[in-house]
């Protein structure tokens, strides 16, 4: 069985290899180029230099104006998870859809083991592969990220560490279920696109910022009360007072009445009202941030959950073809 | 079990239609049994409980007395198996599928296989979905003969062959069968090979078994009976009225008989295998079994 899926995947493993290897190779060359400029402009020694120092402010621009461009374009790897799924999972479907699948199945093996061998294989190249390309993503944005710090920023986080193996194991088992159930490849690959966008959005907006509590600090001027690789969440739209009651923007506009609206003061006047009504309550305005040393463990928690549906798919296809395919 | 293939009221229904029913069958060892019946009739889909692709909604259905879909690894090496069309990896080599044969099946006559391929002048290097169709399905059959099968199922494999390339497979068909230790379920549309090559035969229409026999004993039992018109009611008594044709002044009967028939007032004919058949399978939209009830339903073809 496991030459047989080979010998059915061997032309895509082949493209597809070659296409990531292309693609691997520009990685690899522009990210050596930035290692070097890094070091033969010395940015290193401008990472922590102040804001109005004009020799670092000119290089750090060179820097950035040179590989930001770049830095955007690789955004594009955010793509790779679902890419790989479709390609892994496309010969399966059509084996389906084409009924050819019936040759395997009225040879001497069962239906339970032809999907675990060939599920279990496309699973194994679908973590590779992403694997690869996590790796060289983390590695090409070593530089970017010692001067912005942004590892917990949306396409720094979907495309480095761990969770893009996540992403293209679910991916994958998605695009293995709908192709299972429907046995009709273009419709199936373009759910698996739908769904896949949709629990990939829903888990970064919804979940990924509550799996654990963020942050709250209080804060009234100056720089922010964060690092540069915390991931800050929210700032002036939550308002604590002395009691540690939290209000939002619109209660703290009830309890003393915006600057704006009231007409008959002077707009100073105004001002000072407000300003002392914040003083009276005792509120600060809250920055909520989850801080850097939680990046892994979100890696890991979001990997879980990934994991965690792509097993549900996975025994609901099992399932669907031991019992339900004709 | 003696049976290479037993069901027992075996029934299949998609969505809410039936693809057959009430399918009470025994094939006995050693036969080489034509399954024939219109488009439809319950073929493919029995042919495909007997493999395991397809599970029983109703009644059961064994392969050398073992489940085909609960036991697989019971049936399945003992099965050869060509489907209606065919399928097969058209980017794979000859060789390839070969290939595939041997890693998947425990018992698999690479030899046997390479040589048939080379009487039939088909090179191993070449793409399957090059080849034609003839070539193909003699590439499907060497497939399912190459298991050492006891049980061979085949599903229309000659209906879309020339001629010359029909004769080919069931040439090949036949030498295996020669080889003994095989039984063959062949469901097919056309008569003269069937006659040429089965000794067994099954009907299947209405998604029901018509007729299940040695293919000898039905043309024997078999008779055309012509006379002055008459209700058949009497005959019926003794024997099984299988078609019914009147005109105005005469009736013509299609008949199994049980034993002799000795109303000399019948002129009794000998019927083909072809005209057997179709009598069974006109019977199919008439709802009561032919020669009972209301004769005037019962229709010439």
């Amino acid at each position: 069985m496991i030459w047989v899926t080979w010998r059915q995947q061997r032309l895509e493993a082949l493209i597809h290899g070659a296409i990531l290897g292309l693609v691997g190779a520009i990685v690899l060359k522009t990210g050596l180029d930035m290692l070097s400029s890094f070091r033969h402009l010395g940015v290193a020694g401008c990472i922590t230099a102040p804001v109005d120092d004009q020799r670092c402010g000119d290089i750090l621009s060179v820097f950035h104006q040179r590989f930001d461009p770049l830095n955007t374009l690789f955004d594009a790897f955010e793509l790779l998870p679902i890419a790989l799924a479709l390609l892994l999972a496309a010969p399966f479907v059509l084996d389906l859809e084409q009924g050819t699948y019936r040759l395997v199945w009225t040879q001497s093996i069962t239906r339970r083991r032809w999907l675990l061998v060939r599920s279990g294989l496309l699973a194994l190249a679908a973590i590779l592969f992403s694997l690869a390309g996590s790796l060289l993503m983390t590695w090409w944005h070593g530089p970017l990220d010692r001067l912005s710090g942004a590892t917990f920023a949306d396409f720094s986080f979907d495309t480095q560490g761990i969770v893009p193996i996540g992403y293209t194991v679910f991916a994958l088992a998605l695009a293995l279920a709908f192709g299972t159930l429907l046995r009709r490849a273009v419709p199936a690959m373009a759910l698996t696109v739908v769904g896949f966008a949709a629990v990939r959005a829903g888990i970064e907006v919804v979940a990924r910022p509550r799996y654990l509590a963020p942050i709250d600090k209080a804060w009234t001027s100056g720089p922010l009360p964060v690092g540069p690789h915390d991931w800050l969440l929210s700032k002036g739209e939550i308002y604590r007072n002395g009691l540690g009651q939290l209000f939002s923007w619109d209660q703290v506009d009830q309890l003393c009445g915006h600057p704006s609206m009231a007409s008959n003061l002077s707009p100073a006047a105004a001002k000072d009202t407000y300003i002392a009504c914040f003083n009276h309550y005792g509120l600060r305005e809250i920055v909520r941030y989850q801080p850097a040393d939680r990046y892994w463990l979100f890696q890991g928690m979001e990997s879980v959950i990934f994991l965690g549906l792509a097993a549900g798919l996975f025994a609901l296809t099992m399932w669907w073809v031991r019992n339900r395919v004709m | 079990m003696s049976a290479a293939l037993h069901t027992n009221n075996l029934g299949k229904r998609y969505g809410h239609s039936w693809a057959l029913r009430d399918c009470s069958l025994d094939l006995p060892p050693g036969r080489i049994a034509a399954l024939v019946g219109p488009n439809g009739a319950g073929k493919s889909t029995l042919l495909q409980l007997a493999v395991g692709l397809a599970t029983p909604s109703t009644g059961t259905i064994s392969v050398f007395g073992a489940s085909p879909r609960d036991q697989p690894l019971r049936v399945l090496p003992r099965i050869g198996f060509v489907a209606q069309d065919q399928p097969l990896y058209r980017r794979f080599s000859v060789a390839d599928m070969l290939t595939l044969g041997r890693k998947l099946n425990a018992r698999w006559d690479d030899r046997m296989a390479r040589s048939r391929l080379e009487r039939l002048n088909i090179p191993l290097d070449r793409l399957v979905g090059t080849l034609s169709g003839g070539q193909r399905s003699q590439v499907a059959l060497v497939m399912a003969l190459a298991k050492r099968p006891e049980l061979l199922l085949l599903d229309e494999p000659v209906a879309a062959l020339d001629p010359l390339a029909r004769r080919e497979f069931l040439q090949t068909l036949m030498e295996a069968a020669a080889d003994g230790g095989l039984t063959v379920l062949l469901s097919s549309h056309i008569i003269a090979d069937l006659e040429r090559v089965c000794d067994y035969l099954i009907i299947l229409s209405a998604a029901r078994v018509q007729l299940a026999e040695e293919l000898d004993r039905v043309v024997d039992t078999h008779k055309l009976l012509v006379g002055a018109r008459r209700d058949p009611t009497a005959i019926a008594a003794d024997h099984h009225v299988v078609q019914a044709v009147h005109t105005d002044r005469q009736t013509t009967l299609m008949v199994r008989t049980n034993g002799h028939i000795w109303d000399p007032s019948w002129e009794q004919h000998e019927v083909r295998l072809e005209e057997i058949i179709l009598a069974y399978l006109s019977r199919s939209t008439a709802s009561p079994p032919a020669g009972l009830g209301d004769l005037r339903k019962v229709r010439s073809l």
